[in-house]
């Protein structure tokens, strides 16, 4: 996202804005120093744990988030075995272990010592595992400023223990948002995974903050049909998704292969040379290969490459991964490594996944936060104006800053009203019909920060017509807020903010245009 | 008074609400009720807080407002209090919350200065008690007020819930204690403790802006009725919605209603509690988060006052009762009409009408001066006899009289008695002659009672000669 963009940024300026204005008087540091520990605040980073199924490929999705495949090594670190807590810090910093036991202290364990120390518990490892509450890993990977990942034992019901963990450890952290990986079957058991999900968790999660992962479409493909494995996992989260309970609790699923999009992280140029050889081969003796798993590995006088070297690659990209590289390569699509990681991304479904966890998840835990944030501080200035016998000039400082905050906590405010709303409307206790509530997020950002995205015009609409919209829009809702309004009270709140959300977005557009005139000018004169 | 003081020195108060507004002047050191001037005798005595922007930046207000708004609805504004601020009110108008204030303020001032037949000056505005003083709110409403808006040259500005504590005290006197007000209006609830001092109403804290209120409840009607009669959400009309506020009008004096004209539905009072009954819970919590956060309990409360139009509803009051009851706190009543002086307490009008009385005793009514119990003076020796508050009786005999004058043999032993006693703002004075033989002489009128048509007591208003026996007083103040 651009700077400037989102709601974290216009803070920080606003923030330095108003530091700028106090600097002048060393009266006011204390308050000066309340605000400089804001940017910090601001920027920590979200928590987002991962739950579902042992072999749902829930170390392979965190990898693949993290864009490298070492990271959570499945079994070989020990860590799937107990909640785990990624953060960012370096590689080489110790393991914290936190026991559930409150007066036991949490313990550190050196990188080095690490498989050791699991070792030695191996015995005892149910013990430990009851003793153990979470552990802490820090790895130096750059989205792990922006989120912490929280790796989960999972929910199944079978192995108790690690199930009471997750449950003990989701209702003890309230990480902000959640991801539930489903593996391809999804029955009866899943809807009850979902429904004891709820009951131990508590109310807590929604599709404000939950959102679910259909994590192996590659077991969809097949190489004789046409059909794309996305689709058919779309068809599948169809079906899912018209249950209520599913409904409720979930914002969405997604279909992706976690395999594959962690494999994008993982091209280089022998794998292109081995995809080219590859690719040269006729139709009919690639339909041959992918026939099967057996026949993928196996030597024929036909196949240049050995079947050895073919497993290799199979392990990595799996066979569907394979057979979209080579799919593109034929069709004479481009081969550097950049253009067949993007094609991964796509294809796996991964991209979107992403995308939605970074608009939707990450920038609305920013919101919440910044708002508890913003209305504390707000209080503090307000504390320190009745406490402190400012003379006249500062108190005109403070005035200016209680203004600039007042705008601010509008702003914030305005944001966090569409978490409220789409709660209520979760919850069935605020009755939009579905095309308003789908206008109230656009409008707010939720599918897209840009005037023309919250506009919901085509790329080709000018700044003109997108106020024109605007305009048109603001009409409306003033309408609408005089007569349904009226009738249903309980509506017009959610029209004020449409109306509110509006004159934002064309106070927002009106300026960009402005800007975007004046730069003209400037580079090019009238 | 009223003739006395210049028009320089009249006030009035505005309750600016939400939905409506109230106007108070002082008349006769009474607060009035101000009603708009367009209003008929069985009109509303309310302004209704709406305003209208032409084409033309025109700014309409209340009434009018309300008929242009029908026309056209998307120039519009209603229950805007809540937005107000340092801005522009519509998105394509240059028009400001400060000038759109200042009309409707003016339309007031207007009706207000009709009614008083004089200028008004000065203003007591009311505000909730959730805004601070450099509050951007109070901020514009004070400019909408001053001289550049409305133009009134004193501006006060009271807290609504404060002006509600002046107001019961102005019926029933100074009373102390706390006062837990309970505000449910239109659309939102406020609770705010006031602590009735000496000096001033402090307040203690508040929990405001729960929204819950007369138009929600209103909304539940319509909703029930719409399911019941097969109407969706979309089908309904404004006449649909001004049926419904009829029955929920209607149901705070009646059990049943008849269905209403040509339509089967009908609503029991019962079935309307039931629709509103947790939402009145959470008010009730609102005030229970507000005791938590002063640390004080519903039995330290010495009443709570019922303020804005919801609490006509009689469950408002039997869900506080019952929560009184419940937590031990008998001794805290609720307010809702004073029925000792038969007045009552207009929910709709009680912070109006506080604020004028506020804007009466500060400004207009000078302070009293110390006031002291009038003397007595012996005319012959100039000797002081101090009178206290109650009886003071006055005779011959030392053990039965408070002031004895054993030397005088014409005073029986207990001749005649000043009864002192304080109205609130003055003592008054009253002398009754106690079956002496001689009787009792004031000014030129004999007190006796030999005679069955002498008076036997009469009122003193300082100035007097009396005598008694051989014994003359002069009774000064």
């Amino acid at each position: 996202m651009p700077e400037g963009f989102n709601i974290t940024d216009k803070i920080e300026d606003a923030i330095a804005d108003i530091r700028k204005e106090i600097s002048g008087y060393p009266s006011l540091i204390a308050l000066d120093q309340q605000f400089a520990t804001i940017p910090d605040k601001l920027h920590e980073p979200m928590q987002l744990a991962i739950v579902g199924k042992i072999s749902s490929s829930k170390s392979t999705l965190v990898n693949a988030i993290l864009g490298e495949a070492e990271v959570v090594r499945t079994g070989a670190m020990e860590e799937t075995w107990n909640v785990s807590w990624l953060k960012y810090g370096s590689p080489d910093a110790p393991i914290i272990v936190h026991y559930k036991d409150a007066d036991r202290a949490s313990e550190k364990v050196d990188r080095n010592e690490w498989a050791n120390w699991a070792n030695r518990h191996r015995d005892g490892n149910e013990q430990l595992k009851n003793a153990i509450s979470w552990i802490e890993v820090t790895y130096p990977h750059p989205i792990l400023q922006q989120i912490n990942i929280i790796d989960t034992p999972g929910l199944d019901s079978f192995v108790g223990i690690d199930s009471q963990n997750t449950i003990d450890f989701l209702r003890k952290v309230r990480p902000d948002a959640i991801v539930m990986l489903f593996s391809k079957n999804i029955n009866e058991n899943t809807l009850d995974e979902i429904r004891n999900f709820r009951q131990e968790v508590g109310a807590g999660f929604s599709p404000i903050n939950a959102i679910g992962v259909l994590s192996k479409i590659d077991d969809f493909w097949n190489s004789d049909s046409d059909q794309e494995p996305i689709d058919e996992g779309n068809r599948i989260i169809e079906s899912l998704m018209s249950q209520e309970i599913v409904k409720n609790t979930l914002f969405k699923i997604y279909p992706l292969s976690a395999w594959v999009a962690l494999s994008a992280y993982r091209i280089n140029e022998d794998d292109l040379s081995t995809f080219d050889q590859l690719q040269k081969l006729p139709q009919e003796v690639l339909n041959r290969l992918f026939k099967s798993a057996k026949r993928f590995v196996t030597d024929y006088p036909d196949v240049p490459v050995a079947g050895s070297r073919r497993a290799e690659l199979s392990g990595i990209y799996g066979r569907y991964g394979i057979w979209l590289i080579l799919e593109h390569l034929k069709n004479g699509g481009s081969a550097t490594i950049l253009d067949l990681h993007k094609l991964l991304l796509r294809k796996s479904g991964f991209d979107r996944f992403l995308e939605v966890l970074q608009n939707h998840f990450v920038q609305q835990a920013a919101t919440i936060k910044v708002h508890s944030l913003i209305v504390w501080l707000s209080a503090e200035i307000r504390k320190t104006t009745n406490d402190y016998p400012a003379n006249a000039e500062e108190r005109f400082v403070l005035g200016k800053i209680i203004r600039i905050m007042d705008d601010l906590v509008r702003m914030v405010k305005l944001q966090s009203n569409v978490i409220d709303f789409a709660k209520e409307y979760y919850e069935g206790r605020l009755d939009l019909e579905p095309e308003e509530f789908e206008e109230l997020r656009r409008v707010n950002g939720e599918f897209g920060f840009s005037c023309i995205e919250r506009t919901g015009l085509d790329a080709n609409a000018t700044p003109e017509e997108m106020i024109e919209m605007c305009s048109q829009r603001i009409r409306f809702w003033r309408i609408e807020l005089n007569t349904t309004g009226v009738s249903f009270p309980s509506l017009a709140r959610f029209m004020k903010q449409m109306l509110a959300s509006y004159s934002v977005l064309s106070a927002e557009i009106v300026s960009a245009k402005h800007k975007l005139e004046s730069s003209k000018n400037f580079l090019f004169g009238k | 008074m009223g003739n006395r003081q210049g028009s320089m020195d009249n006030w009035m108060s505005i309750d600016f609400g939400t939905s409506s507004s109230a106007v108070a002047i002082i008349r006769n050191e009474t607060p009035e009720l101000a009603p708009p001037l367009d209003s008929d005798a069985v009109d509303s005595k309310l302004f209704s807080s709406v305003a209208y922007v032409d084409k033309h930046e025109n700014i309409w207000t209340c009434r009018q407002a309300e008929l242009m708004g029908r026309q056209d609805p998307s120039r519009f504004l209603r229950e805007f209090k809540l937005d107000i601020r340092d801005g522009r009110v519509l998105f394509d108008s240059e028009v400001t919350y400060v000038q759109l204030v200042a009309e409707i303020l003016k339309t007031m001032k207007e009706a207000a200065e009709r009614f008083l037949n004089d200028s008004i000056e000065n203003l007591v505005l009311t505000v909730p008690a959730t805004y601070y003083d450099d509050d951007e709110k109070t901020i514009v409403m004070k400019q909408a007020a001053g001289e550049c808006g409305a133009g009134f040259k004193r501006i006060e500005i009271l807290k609504e819930a404060q002006a509600a504590a002046v107001y019961y005290d102005y019926l029933e006197g100074q009373s102390g204690g706390r006062t837990l007000v309970y505000d449910l209006g239109g659309g939102t609830f406020d609770a705010v403790i006031v602590e009735h001092l000496e000096t001033e109403y402090r307040l203690v804290g508040h929990h405001a802006g729960l929204e819950v209120g007369g138009k929600f409840f209103t909304e539940k009607i319509l909703l029930d009725y719409l399911v019941k009669a097969g109407i969706g959400r979309r089908q309904a009309t404004n006449d649909h919605r001004q049926r419904c506020e009829e029955i929920k009008r209607q149901l705070s004096y009646r059990e049943t209603l008849p269905p209403i004209t040509g339509e089967s539905y009908t609503l029991t009072r019962s079935e309307f509690e039931h629709l509103i009954s947790s939402d009145l819970d959470k008010t009730l919590e609102s005030c229970g988060t507000l005791l938590r956060q002063t640390e004080l309990q519903w039995s330290d409360l010495n009443r709570v006052l019922l303020i804005g139009g919801s609490c006509r509803i009689p469950l408002v009051r039997q869900k506080i009762e019952g929560r009184l009851h419940g937590m031990n706190a008998e001794n805290t009543h609720i307010v809702w009409q004073c029925t000792e002086n038969k007045k009552t307490i207009d929910p709709q009008s009680a912070v109006a009408l506080g604020a004028a009385v506020y804007a009466m005793r500060k400004f207009i009514i000078p302070p009293p001066e110390p006031v002291t119990i009038g003397v007595l003076r012996n005319s012959f020796t100039g000797e002081l006899y101090a009178l206290k508050e109650g009886e003071n009786v006055f005779g011959r005999s030392t053990n039965d009289a408070d002031f004895a004058f054993p030397k005088d043999e014409r005073m029986s032993r207990r001749h005649f008695s000043i009864e002192v006693t304080f109205n609130g703002s003055t003592y008054e004075y009253r002398l009754t002659d106690l079956r002496s033989s001689h009787g009792t002489i004031v000014d030129n009128m004999a007190l006796s009672h030999q005679y069955t048509f002498a008076p036997t007591s009469a009122v003193l208003k300082g100035g007097e000669k009396i005598s008694a026996g051989t014994t003359k007083f002069d009774f000064t103040i």
